[in-house]
């Protein structure tokens, strides 16, 4: 499903160059849910926006290939990397009122998002593609939630609307940065529950992001841990939890195990 | 001065409120009728979610917020009605410790003046004495005195809360508001805060007030926790019978949903029903009643009281009963309609499903 | 009642104090003149009975207490008092010179703007590359001329040396007959009276001092887009965007959205900013507008007229804040939410 090739990611800045992301090469096969896991500064954001193909403020040079489905995102001309993103791959941020556009009715940004795609006939139609995707993470009053804006939804709200954009044109595979961070206990565990059953439901590939190891012990099936730009270990989480191998997954998960006792 | 009574009570809120004008004029209770009670060296444990008021409830108990009904007593005293120099004394007894450790601290400050910021605020000493405590606060967090002349932007998050928490403990105050501490900070240094933390109450016989939404910190170091949900208080008591032996649905979500790191280990998960878009208003009833699965008509009617349902353990739900016995999971109206996932396995010693076709 | 009423309420009083503010400002600004102005209209071999005398004609002999009064009374009249120097209104003055500078300012808002709005998008969307190094380095440049040097400049290049724009006559060829006054803006008053060929003469004139005015003022819209811009191009909202697959110019198109309020606070800003912009460019270019009329005014110490001019600018530009402020309530669905209560 999605390969990546010894990536390299660096940031140019006046101040000089600074590697983020060194020889970063994993695989994920269909249908898994894999937890990428890292302390600030590891990494890992500038890893995932760089296998997603979203260019970042940052001057950063990639290197390395990302093959999804057989073609590598990075040497695709940007037509159609633009086509892939949302029918292909969809990415969800961490905090939703950040993705969502604040002046625009939430049934016109989907509406965008289908026209883009041409799969779209009309704004009925897309209105009528926008309820089953609400519907589809949990949503009850969809018509409500798309004719107001993104600051009428709570947080847990607002997190299932992106999650339902991102996955309108039903992507086979989904990056998550960090995306029950900013929300509430309560409120996490439900949108956990809505990228597991994205899985679960449409066979979905999952790859989240997360400094919470709660989150990959419950809902991941791998994991790869980052440090300092590099993957030290990968496997999967029953074994690392109880077998790690590197001394950094070990202190991080160790960690872990001594706050839940 | 106030008489050197050996009071252990540090704090009390006597059904405090704090209202606030809402968008169309209405009022709107932020804290609304909370009791409670520190004692001396003990640890308090505040939980609960965005919109509970905890923060609210923490700066009412600092003297931060004028209370709109009930007061708040230090050591016996209503701080309501003091004079600003008694304030300022008292303000000395009670320090604070906030969750973003570099928007606490002043950027443009060097670390030894930061911690000596209270000591000259409330002009506990000279500054001779001054230099000797602050080196002695930074002693006790583990700051080596290198760091003291350098700025907030050059020491690590961890670092950085250290020197909050100096600052906190550099007046040797008796209790300690400890606003989401450990939120920001990486996992790895989370422990060792909490454990300087500890370590602190034990040596200076600090009393916390512990504001959190993170169940596992609540384990490890409050004696008593409480649990506000949208104002009010829903559930107080030791904090291992709270957990283990919720009396409140809130509770019992709450604590479901920490997400234990520990992969195979099947949690019987208590969820709530999808939430309404937005903010319902708050209705005359308990605050859960909309997302509830053990809801019943009574509970949309009035709010329930606190009711003793264990020595020193109450809790605000009218079926608090149906939460003891072990239940199944999700009863009733379940996380949600459509299709959600059902809730893991319960059977003893299952096993997390691997999701399918998990191939390379 | 809706938001829009409650919002419209509740700046009333607040316009109101403002307006009055302004008018007691405009009144007191002559208290503020050193000179007498009876001794001007007298002129320099008058005796002292006959200042005497002019003083009391117009009434400075009094009280400024009284002369404030009086002041209200005439306002509640609608009348702005006369000229010193020549019996007509003010009012009436006001009224005929008013649209031409209007023209000129709303001219310019339209292109300076866009001109502004469109180098600060393309600064910010190519931020360090070589079309944002271009666009800075003409900002830079334009915002370094002062406008009458702008002005002198422009006549000098296009209507000297290339002699394909007329010079600096005013609004129209000196022998050309103006349409019939139905608006008293020459543009739109030829177009009503159909006359194109004056309509094109008045066009030719006017170019150059748009032009002018469009290029000092395009600066400040460039640096705002730009800057607003930036932000929104930073923003998680164009990443996200982009991860759902939208073109770029739908990518454009939200952060321009993004950038939608602080160009408009600006645009209200600069319209009244221009008033004393055009005073400049209405001279050189003989323009015989408001503001030239005003500076005369004030070189002639003719105190009714300025203080006419101060109040009537004083409500104008209060009233585009208040409709600025009334359409950003509008068009930003959060502001509106909370509009009226906190």
């Amino acid at each position: 499903m999605l390969e990546v090739n010894e990536l390299c990611v660096t940031y140019v800045s006046r101040g000089g160059t600074n590697q983020v992301v060194r020889d970063l090469s994993f695989s994920l096969g269909a249908g898994e849910m894999v937890g990428l896991v890292g302390e600030s500064g590891s990494g890992k954001s500038a890893a995932i926006h760089a296998i997603a193909a979203l260019p970042r403020p940052v001057k950063s040079v990639i290197t390395g290939a990302v093959h999804l489905n057989g073609r590598d995102l990075l040497s695709l001309p940007p037509k159609q990397v633009r086509q892939i993103h949302g029918t292909e791959l969809g990415f969800v941020g961490q905090n939703p009122f950040g993705c969502l556009q604040p002046t625009l009715a939430l049934h016109k940004q989907f509406h965008n998002i289908l026209k883009a795609h041409r799969r779209t006939s009309s704004k009925a139609d897309s209105r009528r593609q926008a309820q089953a995707a609400l519907e589809g993470v949990g949503i009850l009053e969809p018509d409500r939630v798309l004719r107001g804006y993104a600051h009428h939804l709570s947080g847990g709200m607002a997190q299932r609307v992106v999650i339902a954009m991102a996955t309108a044109l039903r992507p086979r595979m989904l990056i998550a940065d960090e995306p029950t961070t900013a929300l509430d206990p309560t409120v996490q565990l439900q949108i956990l529950d809505v990228l597991s059953d994205l899985r679960d439901r449409e066979g979905t590939t999952l790859l989240i992001v997360t400094h919470d190891l709660g989150v990959v012990a419950a809902y991941c099936s791998r994991v790869l841990v980052m440090k300092s730009g590099l993957v030290v270990e990968q496997g999967d989480v029953q074994t690392l939890f109880e077998t790690p191998a590197h001394p950094y997954t070990r202190e991080l998960f160790a960690q872990e195990e001594l706050s839940a006792a | 001065m106030s008489q050197e009574s050996h009071v252990s009570e540090i704090i009390q809120a006597r059904a405090v409120s704090k209202r606030f004008k809402g968008r169309t004029g209405e009022a709107v209770y932020a804290v609304n009728g909370v009791s409670c009670t520190i004692k001396r060296g003990e640890t308090v444990g505040l939980i609960g979610e965005s919109g509970s008021g905890k923060s609210t409830l923490g700066r009412m108990m600092l003297g931060l917020l004028q209370c709109d009904e009930g007061e708040i007593l230090f050591e016996g005293t209503s701080l309501a009605g003091r004079s600003r120099e008694e304030m300022r004394a008292l303000r000395a007894q009670m320090q604070v410790v906030f969750q973003e450790p570099y928007q606490s601290l002043n950027p443009r400050m060097k670390v030894k003046s930061i911690i000596a910021e209270p000591l000259v605020a409330h002009r506990l000493c000279d500054a001779p004495e001054r230099a000797k405590r602050v080196a002695e606060a930074m002693e006790q967090v583990g700051l080596s005195s290198a760091l003291a002349r350098r700025y907030p932007a050059e020491l690590s998050g961890g670092q950085q809360q250290r020197v909050g928490i100096a600052r906190a403990v550099v007046a040797r105050p008796q209790f300690v508001v400890l606003d989401e501490p450990t939120a920001s900070l990486d996992r790895t240094i989370r422990r060792q805060i909490t454990d300087l933390l500890v370590r602190l109450q034990q040596d200076l016989g600090l009393a916390y007030l512990l504001i959190t939404h993170d169940i596992a910190s609540v384990r490890r170091m409050a004696d008593r926790s409480l649990v506000m949900l949208r104002g009010s208080l829903v559930e107080s008591g030791p904090t291992d019978r709270v957990l283990t032996r919720s009396g409140h649905p809130y509770t019992k979500a709450l604590v479901s949903a920490e997400l234990v790191p520990r992969p195979g280990l099947t949690q019987e998960r208590y969820r709530l029903k999808p939430r309404p878009i937005g903010t319902p208003p708050l209705t005359p009833g308990c605050p859960l009643e909309p997302v509830c699965s053990l809801a019943i008509a009574e509970c949309s009617a009035r709010m329930p009281e606190m009711r003793e349902i264990a020595d020193g353990h109450r809790a605000a739900c009218i079926r608090w009963r149906d939460l003891q016995t072990p239940t199944p999971p999700d009863p009733g109206g379940r996380s949600s309609s459509g299709p959600m996932r059902p809730p893991l396995a319960i059977a003893a010693g299952a096993r997390l499903t691997p999701p399918s076709g998990a191939t390379r | 009642m809706n938001d829009i009423g409650r919002f419209c309420l509740r700046r009333i009083p607040l316009m109101l104090a403002s307006l009055w503010g302004v008018i007691t400002v405009a009144f007191l600004l002559v208290a503020a003149v050193p000179s007498n102005p009876a001794r001007a209209v007298a002129g320099t071999f008058a005796t002292k009975a006959e200042i005497a005398q002019i003083s009391k004609n117009l009434g400075l002999n009094h009280s400024l207490w009284t002369r404030y009064i009086d002041y209200w009374k005439d306002l509640v009249h609608g009348s702005l008092g006369q000229s010193i120097y020549a019996p007509t209104s003010v009012m009436s003055q006001i009224g005929q010179l008013l649209p031409s500078t209007l023209e000129l300012i709303i001219l310019s808002l339209i292109f300076g703007g866009s001109l502004g709005i469109g180098l600060g998008a393309v600064s910010a969307y190519y931020h360090r590359r070589w079309p944002d190094r271009i666009s800075s380095s003409v900002v830079g440049v334009m915002q370094a001329i002062p406008d009458f040097v702008l002005g002198v400049l422009v006549i000098y290049l296009f209507a000297y040396l290339l002699g394909i724009l007329p010079g600096p006559e005013g609004q129209l060829s000196i022998v050309a007959t103006p349409p019939p006054s139905v608006t008293h803006m020459i543009l739109v008053d030829s177009l009503l009276a159909g006359q194109f060929g004056t309509f094109w003469d008045a066009a030719q004139h006017a170019i150059l001092p748009v032009l002018t005015l469009s290029i000092v003022i395009s600066t400040v819209f460039a640096r705002i887009t730009r800057a607003a811009m930036r932000d929104a191009m930073d923003s998680e909202q164009t990443s996200f965007a982009r991860a759902c697959g939208l073109p770029e110019r739908q990518v454009v198109c939200y952060a321009l959205l993004s950038s939608r309020t602080p160009i408009m606070t600006y645009t209200a800003i600069i319209f009244g900013a221009l008033f004393g912009g055009t005073a400049i460019v209405e001279t050189i270019f003989n323009w015989n507008g408001l503001s030239q009329w005003a500076v005369q005014a004030m070189l002639k110490n003719d105190y009714p007229e300025i203080q006419g001019f101060v109040l009537v600018i004083g409500v104008i530009t209060l009233s585009v804040y208040f409709l600025l402020d009334l359409a950003t309530g509008i068009l930003d669905p959060r502001v509106r939410t909370i509009g009226a209560g906190t």
